[in-house]
């Protein structure tokens, strides 16, 4: 009992370095987190998209309207985030089945998948950006 | 045990695979998609209409909308149990969630079809 109470005690001790700006964020691990982050993200905008989808669809003056709403600076800004969220979750996505088949499983690898699933989808929300202005 | 079955404790491998396998048909249908505008590029309403009225990709698109709310369902449900510990906050949350998607996915029946 004595022994298990030395035990607790010890692990209470323990040092932790949970301070964010400090813990070191491999490249992998970024990617994992901001897959969690853009899926979030892209959660909170289904409704939007679908009002957009809607409006699309639906009538002419509601298709000019939706257009006029997506030149607006402060939507092409939405849209480039929902851009960036998509194309990162997307690829992140890729990744993540490609490593449950166990393909590029080894940490050199894994690590050069996560800089191009971080570039790639980065590349191409500027893409995005330049089409869109 | 009721309430562990409550918060999908015992769904591990059906959610795992649910979550890849919505994926994999937003993956297709995205690409899909994209296809489709880059060769039609769709100028104006009618067009546009035109495209997405088809009707093999109105039961594309539905399903396309369906996979993403399940994916969601569980992808957010994930998220609550990691940061949201309180649970009578959670369970609210969780229910919010359910509701959403519930209505998210007649409206998407009703943007498609006009129900």
């Amino acid at each position: 009992m004595k022994a298990a109470a030395a035990i607790k005690k010890q692990r209470q001790n323990r040092p932790k370095n949970l301070n964010l700006a400090k813990v070191r964020l491999p490249v992998p691990a970024l990617v994992s987190i901001l897959h969690r982050a853009s899926g979030v993200f892209l959660f909170l905008l289904i409704p939007l998209v679908l009002w957009a989808l809607q409006s699309s669809l639906e009538s002419t003056q509601s298709f000019e309207a939706l257009l006029s709403v997506a030149r607006h600076p402060l939507s092409k800004l939405v849209i480039l985030g929902l851009a960036w969220s998509f194309l990162h979750h997307f690829f992140a996505g890729i990744r993540h089945l490609a490593l449950d088949a166990r393909c590029g499983i080894e940490l050199k690898q894994a690590r050069l998948s996560s800089k191009l699933v971080l570039v790639v989808s980065l590349a191409l929300t500027l893409l995005a950006g330049v089409w869109l202005w | 045990m009721v309430r562990q079955i409550f918060t999908k404790a015992f769904h591990g491998l059906r959610d795992w695979l649910v979550q890849r396998a919505t994926a994999a048909v937003m993956a297709i249908y995205s690409v899909l998609l994209v296809a489709l505008v880059l060769i039609y590029q769709p100028a104006g309403f009618e067009a546009w209409k035109a495209l997405m009225g088809a009707g093999w990709l109105k039961v594309a698109t539905a399903l396309f909308l369906f996979s993403l709310y399940a994916h969601a369902w569980i992808g957010v449900n994930d998220v609550l149990v990691d940061y949201v510990k309180p649970l009578r906050i959670r369970q609210g949350l969780h229910y919010a969630t359910a509701v959403a998607l519930f209505f998210y996915a007649a409206w998407t029946v009703r943007i498609l079809w006009n129900a």
